[in-house]
């Protein structure tokens, strides 16, 4: 049975100056997974995603979503995504209602449509009460919210998730997951980017670890972490494993605890036993 | 930490601020910097050669109380070093709000502003007729000085943190780029406004600034030049007051800010626009969007409004040749009022500039970015016609000239039409990002004076393609008949409407498939 591929990436390169920011980089996500993409702070994946999305042209290299290639009909391929970039760039004075409105009626679903996604999403993502606030006065938590709903309206075939629980509240982290996890179960396809180990291992089928650039390890989760933690593989593929600390030894023993003194003994009832140990310490 | 030590870490970097960043920054800030020195030079050259005028006193009085209000309002335009050495940023120190106060006021010190402040006020202080009334005149520009540099910290405060609430801080940004746009405005007419300032009219200025505030130390050192010693101390306690009393308002917003006793309001949008259902009906949805969105930024942010309040000035002026037949009563003047859309063509030649990256979301949402491009003109067109129409009405209602109120439109859309598509070409091709926080003209976009000057041209492309129309239509209406200006207006409308369609399409596709560009060129200069 042939697999049928989301997005599919070969040799994508992306220099900045004398950085050479992506280099290479290929992917391969099955459609209807969740895709980790992870990597220490400026890996590339940021870069990587706003190619993918059609927000950043590549030097080299070519970019399918759904069989459409990215660079050659961004149009078709945009109609099919959803997209929470890591910078969150909203209309800052537009209320949370307008704003979802607003990108709801750009992608052309009626009225009727959008207004009952609105609020279910609002609702899902506990922003009903804030919806009516400025997004310029929304907290970083609820700006996450937000986008995500503005770039789950349209019910995308893949959506490109970068850093979606950063700033987010816990119970809203379990909404989020139940959300997406519907979206994957109606068969689409997410792909995203995370520091946080934990998630990525718990949510995600595929993975994929950037370094410099460069696509380091890539496979199933299984694959990829053997039988350690993800966590594990990510310090073993990007050469992190060991912390040299003696360089900071200095913060070690500045600020010496004495030990808590033992709690006080509670007040007992006068009772025989008590009569008894004292009878025992006295004697 | 001592506070000398704090005062002097605290001025060590307004110096290595004002001294680091991008190159062009710098050297704006270098060519500020120049200017500011070069203006104190030669206010204090000024103030010593003309010392022996007949009004003289009343010059140093008004320039000094000017060259105040100048300063309270300069750290608000200028940005930059003095705008980053926020309260908010050294409330996690282990100092305190008075340590903080002495090291703010030292920082204040550094940056050729005040050494020129400095120098104009120590040639004020020369002009003294005897021993006291020199140390009256030095007094009062110590006074003066320090009641800027207090006053300038104070509005930083207020402007960095201390106007919490969003509709206050956009409130203010708006007053500030206004006056910013006024002062523009004054600078450029400088030289008519020294030749209106009369003796006399000096005067009467500092008859009545010596009944403000601003005014009290710059009455005293206008006395003190005069020799009017007793009244000169008198204005000058009052002048100490003063500095007093800015100098506890700045204590307390900083104490405030410092504690994070300051606290925000959230703007809460409740009510749904009842333009919203006249645009849905008439528009796809896509378009409606855009259109209402556009409608909402324009109306919502202040450095939209403060750029249609900039240019107001221009079309008043433009106006003004027709004063006397509207005296008259001339019902040809109904025509004029289609001037008034004319703001809109100033003002549109950026349209993505205000969203700056937030264009992204355009990018993300829209396929096809044709419609939103096509809204934000339509926006743009709504804010123009308004006041057409109703300046048409109005002047109609007092002259009588009813039947020049059609081919005013007509003339105001086919001018609309021309001026939009030039706009939404420009605003495509050359857009550039407009900062949200600051009004400092020392953050900038990704392709340096390009922008500018294609908007420029824009203007006179825009003025080109509509004046066959607009002429045509103005010449039958006046020369002929109002029907036939009516006739020959719904032509010039449907050659600028053609042009119009032809260019959003156009230029829609062209934003679809260079999205990269675009967030390229709306984002911040890194």
């Amino acid at each position: 049975m042939s697999i049928e591929w989301a997005v599919q990436v070969q040799g994508l390169h992306k220099r900045f100056g004398d950085k050479h920011a992506v280099a290479g980089v290929d992917l391969a996500v099955p459609a209807g997974t969740f895709y980790g993409l992870l990597g220490p702070n400026g890996a590339g994946k940021s870069t990587t995603l706003s190619m993918i999305t059609g927000l950043l042209r590549p030097d080299a290299g070519s970019v399918m979503v759904s069989g459409m290639d990215v660079w050659a009909d961004p149009v078709a391929v945009k109609a099919s995504i959803g997209v929470v970039p890591e910078t969150l760039l909203l209309f800052e004075r537009l209320s949370g209602r307008e704003l979802l409105d607003y990108v709801g009626r750009l992608r052309r679903l009626d009225r009727g449509t959008v207004t009952e996604r609105r609020e279910q999403l609002l609702d899902v993502l506990g922003l009903t009460d804030e919806a009516d606030k400025l997004v310029a006065d929304f907290s970083q938590g609820m700006r996450k919210k937000i986008s995500l709903a503005a770039s789950l309206l349209h019910a995308p075939r893949v959506l490109f998730l970068d850093e979606p629980f950063e700033s987010v509240d816990p119970i809203s982290v379990r909404h989020i997951r139940t959300v997406l996890d519907t979206l994957v179960d109606g068969g689409a396809t997410i792909v995203f980017s995370s520091h946080v180990m934990a998630t990525v291992q718990s949510l995600c089928d595929h993975v994929t670890i950037l370094d410099h650039g460069a696509v380091v390890a890539s496979g199933t989760m299984a694959t990829v972490c053997g039988d350690g933690s993800l966590e594990d593989a990510f310090a073993r593929a990007v050469g992190a494993e060991n912390l040299d600390a003696a360089s900071l030894s200095w913060l070690a023993g500045q600020h010496p605890v004495a030990p808590p003194p033992p709690p006080p003994s509670p007040p007992l009832p006068p009772s025989d036993s008590q009569a008894v140990g004292e009878s025992d310490v006295d004697g | 930490m001592s506070t000398v030590e704090l005062t002097r870490l605290v001025m060590g970097l307004k110096l290595r601020l004002l001294t680091s960043g991008p190159s062009l920054q710098a050297a704006l800030r270098v060519l500020g910097y120049a200017a500011a020195l070069l203006a104190g030079v030669g206010g204090a050259a000024a103030v010593v050669l003309r010392a022996d005028r007949a009004n003289a006193s009343d010059e140093l009085m008004f320039w000094l109380a000017i060259l105040s209000i100048g300063w309270l309002v300069t750290p608000l335009l200028m940005g930059g070093g003095e705008t980053t050495l926020t309260v908010d940023r050294f409330s996690l120190f282990p100092i305190t709000v008075r340590q903080l106060n002495v090291a703010m006021v030292g920082a204040s010190t550094i940056g050729a502003p005040v050494i020129g402040t400095a120098i104009v006020l120590a040639a004020i202080a020369s002009r003294g007729t005897g021993v006291v009334s020199a140390a009256i005149l030095a007094l009062c520009a110590l006074v003066s000085l320090t009641t800027v540099v207090v006053g300038s910290r104070l509005g930083i405060a207020l402007m960095s943190a201390g106007l919490r609430g969003r509709k206050a801080r956009d409130g203010a940004a708006l007053i500030v780029a206004v006056i910013a746009m006024l002062a523009g405005l004054a600078f450029q007419l400088g030289f008519f406004i020294v030749e209106w300032l009369t003796p006399s009219r000096l005067e009467t200025g500092r008859s009545i600034l010596r009944w403000l505030p601003v005014g009290w130390t710059p009455e005293a050192a206008g006395r003190a030049s005069d020799g009017q010693v007793v009244s000169a101390v008198l204005f000058l306690g009052a002048g100490v007051v003063w500095l007093g009393l800015v100098f506890e308002l700045w204590r307390r917003a900083t104490a405030q800010l410092f504690t994070g006793a300051a606290t925000a309001a959230a703007v809460v949008i409740e009510r749904r626009s009842r333009i919203e259902g006249v645009i849905a009906a008439i528009a796809p949805p896509a378009v409606e969007a855009s259109w209402m969105r556009s409608l909402r930024q324009i109306r919502r942010d202040p450095r939209e409004l403060a750029q249609l309040a900039g240019f107001m000035p221009l079309v008043v002026i433009m106006a003004l040749p027709s004063a006397d037949l509207i005296r008259e009563g001339d019902p040809r003047i109904v025509l004029a009022s289609s001037m008034l859309g004319l703001i809109v063509a100033f003002t549109s030649m950026n349209m993505f500039g205000m969203d700056g990256p937030s264009f992204a979301v355009d990018a993300l949402a829209s396929a096809d970015l044709t419609p939103v491009v096509l809204g934000k003109a339509l926006a743009r067109a709504t804010i123009g016609i308004v006041p057409v129409v109703l300046g048409a009405i109005g002047l109609a209602a007092y002259t009588g000239g009813w039947s020049f109120v059609v081919p005013s439109i007509l003339i105001a859309v086919s001018a609309l039409l021309a001026a939009l598509a030039v706009s939404v070409y420009v605003t495509v091709r050359y857009p550039f990002v407009v900062p949200e926080k600051t009004m400092s003209i020392g953050m900038q976009g990704n392709q340096g004076c390009l922008p500018g000057l294609m908007s420029l041209i824009g203007l006179l492309v825009a003025l080109v393609i509509s004046a066959p129309g607009v002429a045509a239509t103005t010449a039958a209406s006046i020369f002929v008949s109002a029907l036939l200006g009516v006739v020959v207006g719904v032509v010039s409308v449907a050659y600028t409407l053609w042009i119009f369609v032809y260019v959003v399409r156009t230029s829609g596709r062209w934003a679809s498939l260079h999205v990269p560009e675009m967030v390229e060129a709306l984002s911040f200069r890194s």
